[in-house]
């Protein structure tokens, strides 16, 4: 035991705690939805332990509250362990609660990414903690800035109290995902295609929304509001598909939605009320970035729905026409944590520019057939297949032949790699080497010499497979970048939109994903080259129709866009508008 | 044969950053002279508005025929403020007893609410389309009032207004100016959408010109392309405007957590100090798209009106941005119709958005050396935007106006006197 004197600030830790994980009792969903004994539904999780500054501030999350709107910096809050469990009656004014809550489930959300990954994941910033800042101002608005190392949660007044974002379980893993994404695929936020410009909001919507359905308190609390309450049986005919769908998943989107207006709830709830059908993903209303999302989140959902489903039935009835409610609750909580797996181990086998909703089929199909190679027990991804069909999307692999399943990519079929002239053990970690490896074999992996080639990250993984062995693997993205002038595109094999002036300077992206063995020999290769027509032509077309060739988006533009289901036009740089003011010039 | 005007005079005032245009059509006697203003505000720039009232007072002899007011834009309508009673430059031009006035349907004060009330907001009340979107217009001129007032406060050492308070001050309400328009006009207001009537009509007094309306298109119209397709998503939006609209008025003024303790501004620690200046930063970004996006909304209620006179066609379009344009532009035979127009009036100062590609490019006698098409661009620049994408007026389009039309640009006025005077 350390003794410690009093009055000594630098001094943290008095008895160190050892046990690797905690237990922190956060707001399930949203502090308006109420659980049976009618006080704010919480849920308790498990986080990485660790040994906390006031704040809390901790190695990869700090919190920070400052309300710019008020130019308030109030002081950290203090942290205790026996504090973690407790939730206070009045929610709206406990400040340290806020900062509890936040830091927790941001917390969990980087723990599930590292353990679905096998390995430490970054932020997209440069640097190890990000800030959070529990009432940052007063907006309808919470988001990721990669440029401030910081989420941002907005409050506002509604109905004489105040909302506050910070206490939206949703909210919080939504924007955590969007902080962890843009570091594995910066260069998703780049303009591309109506898939690629969804993808983000989408995909934060599925982490957001399965991470709230693997807590046993929300799909407990959603099946009471469908099923008779504290029952150990349920009735099996009250859990058909479309009562699972409307009884209890649109209950829970309701309950989100009406409360966060301003930021994703309507877009969530929206998502979950879509009915199948292949034809929307070629309407005009759901080529729009703002909506397209929603298909990819109602594609997992429908998977989701039926893995869930396919579970109760395998249960069983206890008695005629009665199944354990357990059962139910254990089937969604974990066919909900499954598919988290699947869907962030899918990252790593996307290609890195230009993706479409068909390579992220492939990519979660793939990545989760290295690691369980039966799907026959629950049918995960025959589930998925199906999801995605429902709403026209077919996963982006070829067949190749002798596919051990459809939609899985392909090996890199019978090309011969030089793998001599570069050593096994850099090649796990060292950009350098790995790029050495892919231009020895520039030719046989169709990589283009003429383009700026770089290496973006070289990860090694480990995940633990179904034989209980663990799967080792490299992954290595690289990307390419050409700057032409539009009448040189024919050059790759491009056409150039036929009133795009020739002398239009452009950049025209290509790159790859490199998944190598555990013997270090390459497994699969995904990727989109520079010079393949047949995506970089639409791609153009699209690009040149909708005049956004250049620039990133934010994410608070992305969300703003998405409420308001309208362009943010291009605002004057406010950065450069204020070179003068103490404020923003003395920042960098 | 009906009578024919013999020409047509176009005055561009230099009113800085706004518009403000007098159209003269002439006639031969027994007929008079008769006037039209298309806009009188300004929002940057030096402007002598009370000479220029005097000069349209003694252009048309003390009677205008009609106002038009484009949409709400301070820098559209500044000018009929009477604030400064007889004096005042929206007295001068109403005591030039325009016989009407024409505004955009969205300025019809019958169907005008507020959208923090409470019937909008409770959902089960069902509020009609129409009035939800109007109410989103008005709860925007309030949040833009708030962000003009909050920014005023983070003005730099040198005390100049930035871009923010600049543009969320030309989006706020102009009460005085509105209610001088709605009772100027010796009929009463004309309420303009895609298609209407103009109000310009009458075989008396101004025969042989035709107007056509082209924007802006009524709510059934527009959302088959964008703001919203269902009920649903008006009330979304109106909500979400009313409570931006709370949520404005109480920055600056709020204290969440009075009895927690705080840091004065000296005694931040160390490892706070970068985040909370890039914090602030990123707060009056997020409210600058904010301001951005409501103020193109407000653009897009733009009237646009086309007048044919003598085989000759001359477009006026307001702020209209894409959104406008693209019903009229879709409409079966408007292409047609604007593609041999002779005179244009650059939408939105020269933006970059205002005048879209399809539009220009269709125009027939661009590149002519004889029979150019004529255009006229009421700007400054330096008021907003620095970056090539957002500066007005922008320049690649400054350029293409400058090489394949017959320029007028307020910018090149000597000592900013006017009004530029095109003839046709």
């Amino acid at each position: 035991m350390t003794k410690i004197k009093k009055g000594d600030s630098r001094q943290v830790a008095v008895v160190p705690n050892l046990q690797p994980t905690c237990t922190y009792r956060v707001v399930a969903l949203d502090p308006s939805v109420r659980g049976s004994d009618r006080n704010v539904l919480t849920a308790d999780i498990e986080i990485p332990n660790e040994q906390l500054s006031p704040g809390p501030r901790g190695y990869r999350v700090q919190v920070v509250d400052y309300d710019s709107s008020n130019r308030i910096l109030y002081e950290p809050a203090d942290v205790n362990d026996k504090d973690n469990l407790k939730v206070p009656k009045n929610l709206e004014k406990d400040r340290a609660f806020h900062a509890r809550n936040v830091y927790a489930i941001v917390m969990r959300v980087l723990a599930r990414f590292e353990r679905a990954l096998g390995r430490r994941v970054g932020w997209s910033f440069l640097g190890h903690q990000l800030t959070l800042a529990p009432h940052a101002f007063v907006d309808l608005n919470a988001f990721y800035s990669k440029d401030d190392r910081a989420i941002f949660f907005g409050y506002y007044p509604d109905d004489g109290t105040n909302v506050f974002t910070c206490l939206s379980h949703e909210v919080i893993a939504h924007e955590t995902t969007h902080a962890l994404v843009d570091g594995l695929r910066p260069d998703y936020l780049y303009p591309s295609s109506p898939d690629q410009a969804a993808f983000h909001e989408g995909f934060a919507d599925i982490v957001a929304l399965l991470s709230v359905l693997s807590l046993r308190e929300v799909v407990t609390a959603a099946l009471d509001l469908h099923t008779s309450k504290d029952q150990k049986l349920i009735r099996a005919s009250a859990l058909t598909t479309k009562a699972l769908k409307e009884g209890v998943l649109f209950g829970l989107a309701q309950q989100v939605g009406e409360a966060m207006y301003g930021t994703h709830g309507v877009a969530l709830r929206r998502s979950i009320e879509l009915s199948p059908d292949p034809k929307l993903a070629r309407t005009d209303e759901f080529t729009e970035p703002h909506r397209r999302g929603e298909l990819l989140v109602a594609a997992v959902l429908g998977a989701f729905l039926k893995i869930w489903k396919g579970r109760i039935d395998q249960f069983g009835e206890l008695q005629r026409g009665m199944v354990s409610r357990v059962g139910v609750v254990d089937g969604a909580v974990e066919t909900a944590d499954h598919l988290l797996t699947i869907v962030i181990r899918a990252l790593d086998y996307c290609p890195p520019t230009d993706l479409l909703f068909g390579d992220f089929l492939s990519a979660m199909l793939t990545a989760d057939y290295e690691v369980y190679p039966d799907d026959s027990r629950y049918g995960y991804r025959q589930a998925l297949r199906q999801g995605f069909a429902s709403f026209g999307f077919r996963p982006g692999a070829e067949v190749p032949d002798g596919a051990a399943e459809p939609g899985l990519w392909g090996d890199p079929g019978d090309v011969v790699l030089l793998y001599t002239r570069t050593h096994f053990e850099s090649m796990q970690h060292d950009p350098n080497e790995v790029f050495r490896f892919l231009w020895e074999n520039r030719a046989a992996l169709g990589v283009d010499e003429r383009a700026y080639t770089k290496i973006d990250a070289v990860w090694p993984c480990y995940r633990v497979g179904s034989d209980g062995f663990l799967l080792r693997e490299t992954v290595a993205v690289y990307t390419q970048q050409i700057r032409l002038e539009a009448h040189e595109l024919h050059q790759l094999g491009i056409r150039k939109p036929s009133d795009m002036p020739d002398d239009l300077s452009l950049s025209v992206y290509g790159g790859g994903t490199l998944i190598f063995d555990e013997s270090g020999r390459l497994k699969y290769h995904v990727r989109n080259r520079l010079g393949n027509a047949r995506r970089q032509n639409p791609r153009l077309q699209y690009l040149w129709k909708q005049g956004a060739l250049g620039g990133k988006k934010s994410f608070a533009a992305l969300h703003l866009e998405r409420v308001l289901r309208h362009d943010v036009p291009a605002a004057p740089d406010i950065h450069s508008d204020e070179e003068d003011d103490n404020h923003a010039g003395a920042a960098n | 044969m009906p009578a024919q005007p013999t020409k047509v005079t176009i005055r561009m005032y230099n009113v800085g950053f706004g518009d403000c245009f007098l159209l003269t059509f002439h006639y031969d006697k027994p007929l008079t002279d008769q006037h039209i203003l298309i806009d009188f505000g300004t929002v940057g720039g030096k402007a002598d508005m009370k000479g220029i009232a005097a000069d349209i007072q003694k252009a048309c002899g003390g009677k205008l025929y009609a106002v038009v007011a484009t949409h709400r834009h301070k820098d559209h309508i500044s000018g009929f403020s009477t604030g400064g009673g007889k004096n005042s430059t929206g007295a001068v031009i109403a005591a030039c007893k325009p016989e009407v006035v024409l505004q955009p349907w969205t300025e019809n004060p019958d169907a005008a609410a507020d959208a923090t009330s409470a019937p909008l907001l409770a959902k089960t009340q069902k509020a009609s389309d129409q009035k939800l979107f109007l109410a989103s217009l008005n709860a925007m001129n309030a949040v833009a009032e708030a962000v003009a007032q909050q920014a005023a406060r983070w003005r730099s050492v040198r005390g100049t207004p930035s871009t923010l308070e600049k543009l969320a001050s030309n989006n706020t309400s102009n009460p005085d100016a509105v209610k001088n328009l709605r009772t100027m006009g010796k009929q009463p207001p004309r309420f303009l959408q895609y298609g209407s009537p103009s109000g310009l009509e009458n075989a008396k007094l101004l025969p042989g010109v035709k107007v056509t309306v082209l924007g802006p298109p009524t709510l059934k119209e527009q959302n088959l392309k964008k703001y919203a397709k269902n009920s649903d998503e008006y009330w979304i939006s109106c909500k979400y405007w009313g409570l931006q609209e709370g949520a404005a008025a109480k920055a600056g003024k709020s204290d969440l957590f009075p009895r927690e303790r705080r840091y004065g501004p000296r005694s931040r620690p160390f490892y706070t100090r970068w985040f909370t200046d890039h914090a602030d930063a990123a707060f009056k970004s997020n409210t600058l798209g904010i301001v951005t996006m409501l103020d193109s909304f407000l653009n897009n209620t733009s009237v646009i009106l086309l007048f044919e006179v003598n085989g000759k066609k001359l477009l006026f379009p307001g702020d209209a941005q894409l959104e406008n344009w693209s019903w009229a532009l879709n409409q079966k035979g408007i292409k047609d119709l604007l593609k041999d127009v002779d005179l244009y009036k650059v939408g939105h100062h020269g933006s970059r958005n205002a005048t879209p590609k399809e539009l220009w490019q269709d125009f027939g006698k661009r590149k002519r050396t004889k029979g150019a098409l004529k255009t006229m661009m009421s700007t400054a620049a330096g008021v907003y935007g620095k970056t090539e994408d957002t500066k007005v007026p922008a320049t690649r389009l400054v350029q293409a106006l400058k090489s394949e039309s017959d320029l007028s640009n307020t910018q090149d006025l000597k000592r900013g006197r006017g009004p530029i005077i095109v003839e046709l």
